[in-house]
Protein backbone atom coordinates (compact mmCIF):
# COMPACT_ATOMS: atom_id res chain seq x y z
CA UNK A 1 0.00 0.00 0.00
CA UNK A 2 2.87 2.35 0.85
CA UNK A 3 4.34 1.68 -2.55
CA UNK A 4 0.99 2.49 -4.14
CA UNK A 5 0.83 5.76 -2.21
CA UNK A 6 4.36 6.61 -3.33
CA UNK A 7 3.33 5.98 -6.90
CA UNK A 8 0.29 8.15 -6.40
CA UNK A 9 2.42 11.12 -5.33
CA UNK A 10 4.69 10.95 -8.36
CA UNK A 11 3.41 12.47 -11.62
CA UNK A 12 2.42 9.95 -14.27
CA UNK A 13 3.61 11.03 -17.68
CA UNK A 14 2.26 9.77 -20.96
CA UNK A 15 3.74 10.86 -24.27
CA UNK A 16 1.88 10.68 -27.55
CA UNK A 17 3.49 11.32 -30.88
CA UNK A 18 1.58 12.38 -33.95
CA UNK A 19 2.86 13.14 -37.41
CA UNK A 20 1.30 15.89 -39.48
CA UNK A 21 2.11 16.06 -43.15
CA UNK A 22 1.28 18.53 -45.83
CA UNK A 23 2.28 18.94 -49.47
CA UNK A 24 4.11 22.15 -50.25
CA UNK A 25 4.02 23.33 -53.85
CA UNK A 26 6.99 25.53 -54.69
CA UNK A 27 8.46 27.35 -57.60
CA UNK A 28 12.23 27.45 -57.17
CA UNK A 29 13.34 30.65 -58.86
CA UNK A 30 16.15 30.64 -61.38
CA UNK A 31 19.40 32.41 -60.52
CA UNK A 32 22.38 32.00 -62.83
CA UNK A 33 24.46 34.85 -61.43
CA UNK A 34 26.86 32.43 -59.69
CA UNK A 35 27.60 30.38 -62.80
CA UNK A 36 31.30 29.62 -63.14
CA UNK A 37 32.20 30.71 -59.59
CA UNK A 38 33.98 28.55 -57.04
CA UNK A 39 32.97 28.57 -53.37
CA UNK A 40 34.44 27.03 -50.25
CA UNK A 41 31.81 26.39 -47.61
CA UNK A 42 32.10 25.08 -44.08
CA UNK A 43 29.72 22.95 -42.03
CA UNK A 44 26.20 24.35 -41.87
CA UNK A 45 26.84 26.74 -44.76
CA UNK A 46 24.88 26.53 -47.99
CA UNK A 47 26.61 25.97 -51.31
CA UNK A 48 24.18 28.18 -53.23
CA UNK A 49 20.86 29.83 -52.44
CA UNK A 50 17.90 31.26 -54.29
CA UNK A 51 14.28 32.09 -53.54
CA UNK A 52 11.19 29.90 -53.71
CA UNK A 53 7.62 31.12 -54.07
CA UNK A 54 4.23 29.47 -54.13
CA UNK A 55 2.99 28.85 -57.69
CA UNK A 56 -0.03 30.99 -56.85
CA UNK A 57 -0.49 34.43 -55.30
CA UNK A 58 -3.44 36.75 -54.81
CA UNK A 59 -3.89 40.43 -53.95
CA UNK A 60 -6.46 41.23 -51.27
CA UNK A 61 -8.84 44.00 -52.34
CA UNK A 62 -10.21 44.75 -48.89
CA UNK A 63 -8.83 44.78 -45.34
CA UNK A 64 -10.08 41.89 -43.21
CA UNK A 65 -9.67 40.61 -39.69
CA UNK A 66 -9.29 36.88 -39.21
CA UNK A 67 -8.99 34.77 -36.08
CA UNK A 68 -10.54 34.60 -32.66
CA UNK A 69 -10.15 36.28 -29.31
CA UNK A 70 -6.48 36.85 -28.60
CA UNK A 71 -5.14 35.82 -31.98
CA UNK A 72 -7.02 37.99 -34.44
CA UNK A 73 -4.85 39.38 -37.19
CA UNK A 74 -5.41 42.05 -39.80
CA UNK A 75 -4.67 41.43 -43.45
CA UNK A 76 -4.52 44.76 -45.21
CA UNK A 77 -5.94 45.81 -48.56
CA UNK A 78 -3.36 45.28 -51.29
CA UNK A 79 -1.49 42.60 -49.35
CA UNK A 80 -0.10 39.78 -51.53
CA UNK A 81 -1.09 36.37 -50.19
CA UNK A 82 0.65 33.13 -51.14
CA UNK A 83 -1.27 30.10 -52.39
CA UNK A 84 -1.38 26.84 -50.48
CA UNK A 85 -2.89 23.63 -51.82
CA UNK A 86 -4.13 21.41 -49.06
CA UNK A 87 -6.30 18.32 -49.41
CA UNK A 88 -7.70 19.31 -52.83
CA UNK A 89 -8.37 22.94 -51.84
CA UNK A 90 -6.46 26.15 -52.64
CA UNK A 91 -6.28 28.83 -49.98
CA UNK A 92 -4.33 32.11 -49.96
CA UNK A 93 -2.36 32.93 -46.86
CA UNK A 94 -0.83 35.94 -45.16
CA UNK A 95 0.27 37.06 -41.75
CA UNK A 96 1.05 39.91 -39.44
CA UNK A 97 2.72 40.13 -36.09
CA UNK A 98 0.64 39.88 -32.95
CA UNK A 99 0.76 43.02 -30.88
CA UNK A 100 1.78 42.92 -27.22
CA UNK A 101 -1.83 43.00 -25.98
CA UNK A 102 -3.03 40.07 -28.09
CA UNK A 103 0.08 38.06 -27.22
CA UNK A 104 -0.83 38.45 -23.52
CA UNK A 105 -4.44 37.42 -24.16
CA UNK A 106 -3.26 34.40 -26.10
CA UNK A 107 -1.09 33.35 -23.16
CA UNK A 108 -4.07 33.66 -20.84
CA UNK A 109 -6.19 31.50 -23.11
CA UNK A 110 -3.51 28.80 -23.14
CA UNK A 111 -3.37 28.88 -19.35
CA UNK A 112 -7.14 28.39 -19.14
CA UNK A 113 -7.09 25.54 -21.62
CA UNK A 114 -4.32 23.69 -19.86
CA UNK A 115 -5.52 24.12 -16.27
CA UNK A 116 -5.75 20.84 -14.40
CA UNK A 117 -3.65 18.85 -16.79
CA UNK A 118 -0.14 19.98 -17.60
CA UNK A 119 -0.06 19.93 -21.37
CA UNK A 120 3.39 20.44 -22.79
CA UNK A 121 3.39 21.10 -26.49
CA UNK A 122 6.50 20.92 -28.54
CA UNK A 123 7.39 23.00 -30.41
CA UNK A 124 5.76 25.97 -28.64
CA UNK A 125 3.70 28.18 -30.85
CA UNK A 126 5.53 30.97 -32.59
CA UNK A 127 4.32 34.53 -32.11
CA UNK A 128 3.81 34.76 -35.87
CA UNK A 129 0.40 33.65 -37.00
CA UNK A 130 -0.87 32.93 -40.47
CA UNK A 131 -4.39 33.07 -41.84
CA UNK A 132 -5.46 31.38 -45.03
CA UNK A 133 -8.53 32.53 -46.96
CA UNK A 134 -10.82 30.23 -48.94
CA UNK A 135 -13.00 31.05 -51.94
CA UNK A 136 -14.98 27.81 -52.07
CA UNK A 137 -17.31 28.84 -54.90
CA UNK A 138 -14.53 30.49 -56.96
CA UNK A 139 -16.41 33.76 -57.37
CA UNK A 140 -13.42 35.97 -56.60
CA UNK A 141 -14.45 36.56 -52.98
CA UNK A 142 -12.95 34.89 -49.91
CA UNK A 143 -15.73 33.75 -47.63
CA UNK A 144 -13.93 31.85 -44.87
CA UNK A 145 -10.65 32.01 -42.97
CA UNK A 146 -8.44 29.16 -41.84
CA UNK A 147 -5.49 29.17 -39.52
CA UNK A 148 -2.63 26.96 -38.63
CA UNK A 149 -1.18 26.14 -35.24
CA UNK A 150 2.42 27.05 -35.86
CA UNK A 151 4.41 27.72 -39.00
CA UNK A 152 7.73 26.04 -39.59
CA UNK A 153 10.43 28.43 -38.55
CA UNK A 154 11.98 30.50 -41.33
CA UNK A 155 9.49 29.41 -43.96
CA UNK A 156 6.28 31.30 -44.42
CA UNK A 157 5.13 28.78 -47.01
CA UNK A 158 4.84 25.79 -44.69
CA UNK A 159 1.74 25.57 -42.57
CA UNK A 160 0.17 22.69 -40.71
CA UNK A 161 -3.13 21.77 -39.10
CA UNK A 162 -5.65 24.05 -40.71
CA UNK A 163 -8.63 25.00 -38.55
CA UNK A 164 -11.56 27.26 -39.32
CA UNK A 165 -11.24 30.81 -37.96
CA UNK A 166 -13.54 33.82 -37.76
CA UNK A 167 -13.51 36.20 -40.72
CA UNK A 168 -14.73 39.79 -40.25
CA UNK A 169 -16.37 40.00 -43.69
CA UNK A 170 -16.10 38.42 -47.15
CA UNK A 171 -13.28 40.02 -49.14
CA UNK A 172 -12.64 40.24 -52.87
CA UNK A 173 -9.25 39.35 -54.32
CA UNK A 174 -7.47 39.00 -57.64
CA UNK A 175 -4.87 36.46 -58.73
CA UNK A 176 -1.45 37.97 -59.46
CA UNK A 177 1.90 36.78 -60.79
CA UNK A 178 3.20 34.29 -58.19
CA UNK A 179 6.63 35.94 -58.32
CA UNK A 180 5.03 38.89 -56.47
CA UNK A 181 4.19 36.66 -53.52
CA UNK A 182 6.22 36.13 -50.35
CA UNK A 183 9.34 34.06 -50.85
CA UNK A 184 11.23 31.53 -48.78
CA UNK A 185 14.92 30.78 -49.11
CA UNK A 186 15.86 27.67 -51.09
CA UNK A 187 19.40 26.39 -50.69
CA UNK A 188 21.68 23.52 -51.52
CA UNK A 189 23.09 22.15 -48.25
CA UNK A 190 25.86 19.62 -47.86
CA UNK A 191 26.95 17.06 -45.31
CA UNK A 192 29.74 14.54 -45.11
CA UNK A 193 28.83 10.95 -44.52
CA UNK A 194 31.01 8.26 -42.94
CA UNK A 195 32.57 7.26 -46.24
CA UNK A 196 34.39 9.41 -48.73
CA UNK A 197 31.22 10.97 -50.07
CA UNK A 198 29.46 14.29 -49.76
CA UNK A 199 25.67 14.44 -49.80
CA UNK A 200 24.00 17.52 -51.22
CA UNK A 201 20.36 18.28 -50.48
CA UNK A 202 17.77 20.91 -51.33
CA UNK A 203 16.43 22.75 -48.30
CA UNK A 204 13.47 25.14 -48.17
CA UNK A 205 12.72 26.40 -44.68
CA UNK A 206 12.89 23.29 -42.53
CA UNK A 207 11.99 21.03 -45.43
CA UNK A 208 14.43 18.82 -47.24
CA UNK A 209 13.77 17.89 -50.83
CA UNK A 210 15.96 16.16 -53.37
CA UNK A 211 19.39 14.87 -52.41
CA UNK A 212 22.38 13.55 -54.34
CA UNK A 213 25.71 12.12 -53.25
CA UNK A 214 29.11 12.45 -54.88
CA UNK A 215 32.49 10.86 -54.11
CA UNK A 216 35.18 13.16 -52.76
CA UNK A 217 37.72 13.39 -55.59
CA UNK A 218 41.19 12.23 -54.75
CA UNK A 219 44.05 14.71 -55.41
CA UNK A 220 44.66 15.01 -59.12
CA UNK A 221 41.40 13.27 -60.02
CA UNK A 222 38.68 15.06 -61.99
CA UNK A 223 35.90 16.71 -59.93
CA UNK A 224 32.69 14.87 -59.12
CA UNK A 225 29.65 16.18 -60.98
CA UNK A 226 26.40 16.62 -59.04
CA UNK A 227 23.02 17.49 -60.52
CA UNK A 228 20.44 18.58 -57.97
CA UNK A 229 17.30 20.75 -58.07
CA UNK A 230 18.18 22.17 -61.47
CA UNK A 231 21.78 23.02 -60.54
CA UNK A 232 25.01 21.47 -61.81
CA UNK A 233 27.83 21.45 -59.28
CA UNK A 234 31.41 20.19 -59.45
CA UNK A 235 32.78 18.92 -56.15
CA UNK A 236 36.46 19.85 -56.31
CA UNK A 237 37.76 18.97 -52.86
CA UNK A 238 37.01 18.27 -49.23
CA UNK A 239 39.36 19.62 -46.56
CA UNK A 240 39.17 17.39 -43.49
CA UNK A 241 41.09 19.89 -41.34
CA UNK A 242 38.56 22.68 -41.78
CA UNK A 243 35.64 20.39 -42.58
CA UNK A 244 34.91 22.41 -45.70
CA UNK A 245 34.17 21.61 -49.32
CA UNK A 246 35.17 23.49 -52.44
CA UNK A 247 32.58 23.48 -55.19
CA UNK A 248 32.48 25.00 -58.65
CA UNK A 249 29.00 26.12 -59.59
CA UNK A 250 28.80 25.08 -63.20
CA UNK A 251 25.13 26.03 -63.47
CA UNK A 252 23.13 27.75 -60.74
CA UNK A 253 19.40 27.34 -60.16
CA UNK A 254 17.12 27.06 -63.16
CA UNK A 255 13.43 27.61 -62.49
CA UNK A 256 11.87 24.40 -61.23
CA UNK A 257 8.46 23.36 -59.92
CA UNK A 258 8.63 21.04 -56.92
CA UNK A 259 6.19 19.51 -54.49
CA UNK A 260 7.82 18.81 -51.15
CA UNK A 261 6.33 16.78 -48.37
CA UNK A 262 6.23 18.80 -45.17
CA UNK A 263 6.30 16.66 -42.06
CA UNK A 264 6.08 17.77 -38.48
CA UNK A 265 6.31 15.42 -35.54
CA UNK A 266 4.53 16.65 -32.46
CA UNK A 267 5.17 14.98 -29.15
CA UNK A 268 2.55 15.83 -26.60
CA UNK A 269 3.37 14.94 -23.00
CA UNK A 270 0.50 14.73 -20.55
CA UNK A 271 1.48 14.83 -16.87
CA UNK A 272 -1.17 13.80 -14.35
CA UNK A 273 -0.60 14.82 -10.71
CA UNK B 1 -4.74 9.22 0.18
CA UNK B 2 -5.88 5.59 0.45
CA UNK B 3 -8.80 6.36 -1.84
CA UNK B 4 -6.41 7.95 -4.34
CA UNK B 5 -4.23 4.84 -4.29
CA UNK B 6 -7.29 2.66 -4.83
CA UNK B 7 -8.34 4.78 -7.80
CA UNK B 8 -4.87 4.52 -9.30
CA UNK B 9 -4.78 0.77 -8.76
CA UNK B 10 -8.14 0.47 -10.52
CA UNK B 11 -6.78 2.57 -13.37
CA UNK B 12 -3.75 0.31 -13.65
CA UNK B 13 -6.03 -2.74 -13.75
CA UNK B 14 -8.09 -1.11 -16.52
CA UNK B 15 -4.94 -0.44 -18.53
CA UNK B 16 -3.86 -4.04 -18.01
CA UNK B 17 -7.28 -5.15 -19.26
CA UNK B 18 -6.81 -3.00 -22.37
CA UNK B 19 -3.57 -4.79 -23.11
CA UNK B 20 -5.29 -8.18 -23.17
CA UNK B 21 -7.57 -7.46 -26.14
CA UNK B 22 -7.04 -10.22 -28.69
CA UNK B 23 -5.76 -8.96 -32.06
CA UNK B 24 -8.85 -10.30 -33.83
CA UNK B 25 -10.98 -8.04 -31.62
CA UNK B 26 -9.22 -4.81 -32.54
CA UNK B 27 -11.15 -2.37 -34.71
CA UNK B 28 -10.87 -3.54 -38.31
CA UNK B 29 -10.68 -1.48 -41.47
CA UNK B 30 -13.32 -2.58 -43.98
CA UNK B 31 -12.58 -3.10 -47.65
CA UNK B 32 -15.44 -4.08 -49.92
CA UNK B 33 -16.01 -4.36 -53.63
CA UNK B 34 -17.76 -1.54 -55.46
CA UNK B 35 -19.60 -1.20 -58.75
CA UNK B 36 -18.84 2.15 -60.39
CA UNK B 37 -20.99 4.12 -62.83
CA UNK B 38 -19.24 7.22 -64.20
CA UNK B 39 -21.23 10.42 -64.70
CA UNK B 40 -19.74 10.64 -68.20
CA UNK B 41 -18.62 7.75 -70.41
CA UNK B 42 -17.64 9.79 -73.48
CA UNK B 43 -14.06 10.57 -74.48
CA UNK B 44 -13.76 14.05 -73.01
CA UNK B 45 -11.12 16.75 -73.11
CA UNK B 46 -11.33 19.36 -70.35
CA UNK B 47 -9.19 22.02 -68.76
CA UNK B 48 -9.36 21.85 -64.99
CA UNK B 49 -7.61 23.48 -62.07
CA UNK B 50 -5.86 21.59 -59.30
CA UNK B 51 -8.56 20.59 -56.84
CA UNK B 52 -11.34 20.49 -59.45
CA UNK B 53 -13.49 17.39 -59.71
CA UNK B 54 -12.85 16.04 -63.20
CA UNK B 55 -15.24 13.12 -63.08
CA UNK B 56 -17.41 11.40 -60.51
CA UNK B 57 -18.72 7.88 -60.16
CA UNK B 58 -21.74 6.55 -58.31
CA UNK B 59 -20.26 3.70 -56.31
CA UNK B 60 -22.45 0.89 -55.01
CA UNK B 61 -21.44 -1.92 -52.69
CA UNK B 62 -24.01 -4.55 -53.60
CA UNK B 63 -25.40 -7.34 -51.44
CA UNK B 64 -23.45 -10.57 -51.65
CA UNK B 65 -25.06 -12.54 -48.82
CA UNK B 66 -28.35 -12.91 -46.99
CA UNK B 67 -28.91 -13.56 -43.31
CA UNK B 68 -32.18 -15.25 -42.35
CA UNK B 69 -33.73 -13.79 -39.19
CA UNK B 70 -37.07 -14.11 -37.45
CA UNK B 71 -38.14 -10.78 -38.93
CA UNK B 72 -37.12 -11.75 -42.45
CA UNK B 73 -33.99 -11.91 -44.60
CA UNK B 74 -31.37 -9.17 -44.25
CA UNK B 75 -29.04 -8.42 -47.16
CA UNK B 76 -25.34 -8.03 -46.42
CA UNK B 77 -22.21 -7.16 -48.36
CA UNK B 78 -18.96 -9.02 -47.88
CA UNK B 79 -16.06 -6.93 -46.56
CA UNK B 80 -12.40 -7.87 -46.30
CA UNK B 81 -10.54 -7.15 -43.06
CA UNK B 82 -7.13 -7.96 -41.62
CA UNK B 83 -8.56 -11.02 -39.88
CA UNK B 84 -10.92 -12.48 -42.45
CA UNK B 85 -14.28 -11.46 -43.78
CA UNK B 86 -17.17 -9.59 -42.24
CA UNK B 87 -20.66 -9.24 -43.71
CA UNK B 88 -22.22 -5.83 -43.26
CA UNK B 89 -25.48 -3.96 -43.54
CA UNK B 90 -25.57 -0.21 -43.07
CA UNK B 91 -25.02 -0.29 -39.31
CA UNK B 92 -23.80 -3.73 -38.28
CA UNK B 93 -21.27 -6.27 -39.45
CA UNK B 94 -21.40 -9.99 -38.72
CA UNK B 95 -18.65 -12.58 -38.53
CA UNK B 96 -18.49 -16.34 -38.81
CA UNK B 97 -15.41 -16.64 -36.65
CA UNK B 98 -15.50 -20.41 -36.17
CA UNK B 99 -16.24 -21.05 -39.85
CA UNK B 100 -19.33 -23.21 -39.27
CA UNK B 101 -21.57 -21.32 -41.70
CA UNK B 102 -23.34 -19.26 -39.03
CA UNK B 103 -22.65 -15.81 -37.64
CA UNK B 104 -21.32 -15.97 -34.09
CA UNK B 105 -20.00 -12.41 -33.68
CA UNK B 106 -21.40 -8.95 -34.46
CA UNK B 107 -19.67 -5.57 -34.80
CA UNK B 108 -20.71 -1.93 -35.05
CA UNK B 109 -20.04 -0.39 -38.45
CA UNK B 110 -18.49 3.06 -38.19
CA UNK B 111 -18.18 5.60 -40.94
CA UNK B 112 -15.65 8.36 -41.58
CA UNK B 113 -16.29 10.99 -38.86
CA UNK B 114 -16.82 13.76 -41.42
CA UNK B 115 -18.33 14.04 -44.87
CA UNK B 116 -18.34 12.03 -47.12
CA UNK B 117 -18.89 9.55 -44.25
CA UNK B 118 -17.97 6.45 -46.19
CA UNK B 119 -18.08 3.09 -44.31
CA UNK B 120 -14.67 2.73 -42.76
CA UNK B 121 -14.25 0.22 -39.96
CA UNK B 122 -15.87 -2.32 -37.68
CA UNK B 123 -15.63 -1.77 -33.94
CA UNK B 124 -16.93 -3.19 -30.68
CA UNK B 125 -17.09 -6.95 -31.42
CA UNK B 126 -19.41 -9.06 -29.28
CA UNK B 127 -20.69 -12.59 -29.31
CA UNK B 128 -24.11 -13.50 -30.65
CA UNK B 129 -25.96 -15.76 -28.21
CA UNK B 130 -27.78 -17.72 -30.89
CA UNK B 131 -25.76 -18.18 -34.10
CA UNK B 132 -27.51 -16.95 -37.26
CA UNK B 133 -27.39 -18.81 -40.57
CA UNK B 134 -26.38 -16.95 -43.72
CA UNK B 135 -25.90 -17.77 -47.37
CA UNK B 136 -24.55 -16.25 -50.56
CA UNK B 137 -27.05 -14.51 -52.83
CA UNK B 138 -27.66 -16.06 -56.23
CA UNK B 139 -28.34 -12.89 -58.21
CA UNK B 140 -26.75 -9.45 -58.08
CA UNK B 141 -27.96 -7.84 -54.90
CA UNK B 142 -29.30 -4.40 -54.11
CA UNK B 143 -26.89 -1.70 -53.00
CA UNK B 144 -26.09 -1.82 -49.30
CA UNK B 145 -23.88 1.27 -49.54
CA UNK B 146 -23.99 4.03 -52.13
CA UNK B 147 -21.34 6.75 -52.20
CA UNK B 148 -19.84 9.23 -54.64
CA UNK B 149 -16.29 8.71 -55.81
CA UNK B 150 -14.44 11.46 -57.66
CA UNK B 151 -11.33 12.08 -59.72
CA UNK B 152 -9.42 15.24 -58.79
CA UNK B 153 -6.27 16.85 -60.19
CA UNK B 154 -3.77 17.12 -57.33
CA UNK B 155 -1.33 19.31 -59.25
CA UNK B 156 2.26 18.86 -60.38
CA UNK B 157 4.87 17.06 -58.30
CA UNK B 158 7.81 18.20 -60.37
CA UNK B 159 8.14 20.08 -63.62
CA UNK B 160 10.29 22.36 -65.68
CA UNK B 161 8.67 25.75 -66.36
CA UNK B 162 8.64 27.07 -69.92
CA UNK B 163 8.40 30.64 -71.21
CA UNK B 164 4.70 30.05 -71.83
CA UNK B 165 4.22 29.31 -68.09
CA UNK B 166 3.56 25.67 -68.82
CA UNK B 167 5.41 22.70 -67.32
CA UNK B 168 7.25 20.38 -69.67
CA UNK B 169 8.23 17.75 -68.77
CA UNK B 170 5.92 17.36 -65.81
CA UNK B 171 5.22 14.63 -63.30
CA UNK B 172 1.88 15.22 -61.63
CA UNK B 173 -0.82 13.40 -59.76
CA UNK B 174 -4.50 12.65 -60.00
CA UNK B 175 -6.37 11.52 -56.94
CA UNK B 176 -9.40 9.26 -56.58
CA UNK B 177 -11.37 9.69 -53.40
CA UNK B 178 -14.71 9.62 -51.66
CA UNK B 179 -16.55 12.84 -52.22
CA UNK B 180 -19.63 14.43 -50.71
CA UNK B 181 -20.99 15.88 -53.95
CA UNK B 182 -21.20 19.46 -55.15
CA UNK B 183 -23.27 20.57 -52.15
CA UNK B 184 -20.76 19.34 -49.57
CA UNK B 185 -17.86 21.80 -49.36
CA UNK B 186 -14.31 20.53 -49.40
CA UNK B 187 -12.28 22.50 -46.88
CA UNK B 188 -8.56 22.80 -46.06
CA UNK B 189 -8.95 20.58 -42.98
CA UNK B 190 -9.88 17.66 -45.24
CA UNK B 191 -13.67 17.63 -44.77
CA UNK B 192 -15.64 16.62 -47.84
CA UNK B 193 -12.86 14.44 -49.24
CA UNK B 194 -11.22 11.14 -48.37
CA UNK B 195 -8.47 9.91 -50.67
CA UNK B 196 -8.43 6.30 -51.87
CA UNK B 197 -5.84 6.19 -54.66
CA UNK B 198 -3.12 8.33 -56.16
CA UNK B 199 -2.64 8.16 -59.92
CA UNK B 200 0.57 9.37 -61.56
CA UNK B 201 0.41 11.75 -64.47
CA UNK B 202 3.31 12.11 -66.89
CA UNK B 203 3.59 14.82 -69.49
CA UNK B 204 6.59 14.70 -71.81
CA UNK B 205 7.53 16.49 -74.99
CA UNK B 206 6.49 14.88 -78.25
CA UNK B 207 5.06 11.64 -76.98
CA UNK B 208 2.49 11.67 -74.22
CA UNK B 209 1.47 8.29 -72.89
CA UNK B 210 -2.21 7.42 -72.78
CA UNK B 211 -2.72 5.36 -69.66
CA UNK B 212 -5.50 3.02 -68.62
CA UNK B 213 -5.76 2.21 -64.96
CA UNK B 214 -7.44 -1.03 -63.98
CA UNK B 215 -9.62 -2.17 -62.36
CA UNK B 216 -10.87 1.43 -62.16
CA UNK B 217 -11.56 1.45 -65.90
CA UNK B 218 -10.21 4.96 -66.41
CA UNK B 219 -8.17 6.02 -69.44
CA UNK B 220 -6.44 9.38 -69.31
CA UNK B 221 -3.90 11.44 -71.17
CA UNK B 222 -2.55 14.81 -70.02
CA UNK B 223 -2.22 17.37 -72.80
CA UNK B 224 -0.95 20.56 -71.18
CA UNK B 225 -0.16 21.69 -67.64
CA UNK B 226 0.61 25.17 -66.34
CA UNK B 227 2.62 26.41 -63.38
CA UNK B 228 -0.42 27.80 -61.57
CA UNK B 229 -2.19 24.46 -61.61
CA UNK B 230 -4.37 24.15 -64.69
CA UNK B 231 -4.39 20.89 -66.60
CA UNK B 232 -5.81 20.03 -69.99
CA UNK B 233 -6.71 16.38 -69.84
CA UNK B 234 -8.35 13.86 -72.11
CA UNK B 235 -10.12 11.06 -70.29
CA UNK B 236 -12.71 8.35 -70.55
CA UNK B 237 -14.26 6.19 -67.86
CA UNK B 238 -16.31 3.04 -68.25
CA UNK B 239 -18.69 1.38 -65.83
CA UNK B 240 -17.04 -1.40 -63.87
CA UNK B 241 -18.57 -4.05 -61.63
CA UNK B 242 -17.43 -5.46 -58.34
CA UNK B 243 -13.94 -3.98 -58.08
CA UNK B 244 -11.60 -3.71 -55.12
CA UNK B 245 -10.46 -0.09 -54.79
CA UNK B 246 -7.73 -1.15 -52.38
CA UNK B 247 -6.17 -3.54 -54.87
CA UNK B 248 -2.85 -2.50 -56.34
CA UNK B 249 -3.76 -0.70 -59.58
CA UNK B 250 -2.50 -2.00 -62.90
CA UNK B 251 -1.37 0.55 -65.45
CA UNK B 252 -1.57 -0.05 -69.15
CA UNK B 253 0.55 2.69 -70.75
CA UNK B 254 0.38 2.96 -74.51
CA UNK B 255 2.94 4.88 -76.53
CA UNK B 256 1.07 7.59 -78.30
CA UNK B 257 1.80 10.58 -80.52
CA UNK B 258 0.53 13.92 -79.31
CA UNK B 259 -2.41 13.55 -81.67
CA UNK B 260 -5.85 13.22 -80.17
CA UNK B 261 -8.32 10.56 -81.36
CA UNK B 262 -10.05 13.28 -83.38
CA UNK B 263 -6.77 14.06 -85.16
CA UNK B 264 -6.16 10.43 -86.07
CA UNK B 265 -6.94 9.35 -89.59
CA UNK B 266 -10.04 7.22 -89.85
CA UNK B 267 -9.35 3.48 -90.04
CA UNK B 268 -9.80 1.92 -93.47
CA UNK B 269 -13.34 0.69 -94.10
CA UNK B 270 -13.80 -3.00 -93.37
CA UNK B 271 -15.27 -5.24 -95.97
Amino acid sequence: MLAAIGLALAPVAHAQTSVTTTDIHLLILGDRTKDGTTVTVGPGQSVITTKAVSPRAARLKKEIKAGGLGNEIVLKEGEILFGRFDKTVWTYCGTNQLNAESRLTSGAAMAVLTAGVSLLLEPMMDATRFRCLLDADKDGVFESAWGSGAPQLESALVLFDMERQNLSAPAAYERVDPHQGPAAEARINWSKGRGATITFSLGVGDLTGQSASAPIPTPGAPPSLVKIAGTKLKLLAYDAKTDAITVEIEEGFSELYLRLNGRRIITTTYSYY
Amino acid sequence: MTRLAAVLALGALSLAACDTIAPEDYARRLSMNWSLSPDNVEVTRRTVESGDVILSWTAKAKATHVMDTATGPISLVKARTTFGQLYCDQKTCYEDRDGDGTFDMMWDLSRNYAEPKQPQQATNPRKIKTPIAFRATQATGAAIFEQLLALVYSGPMEGVPTKEQTLLPMLGELSVGWYGGAKVPRTPDGQGWSEEQKIPLILVEGVTPRTTINPLGLTYMPVRATIDGTLELEFQARAVEDIDLDAKPKFDVEGKNDKTPADKPAPPPQT
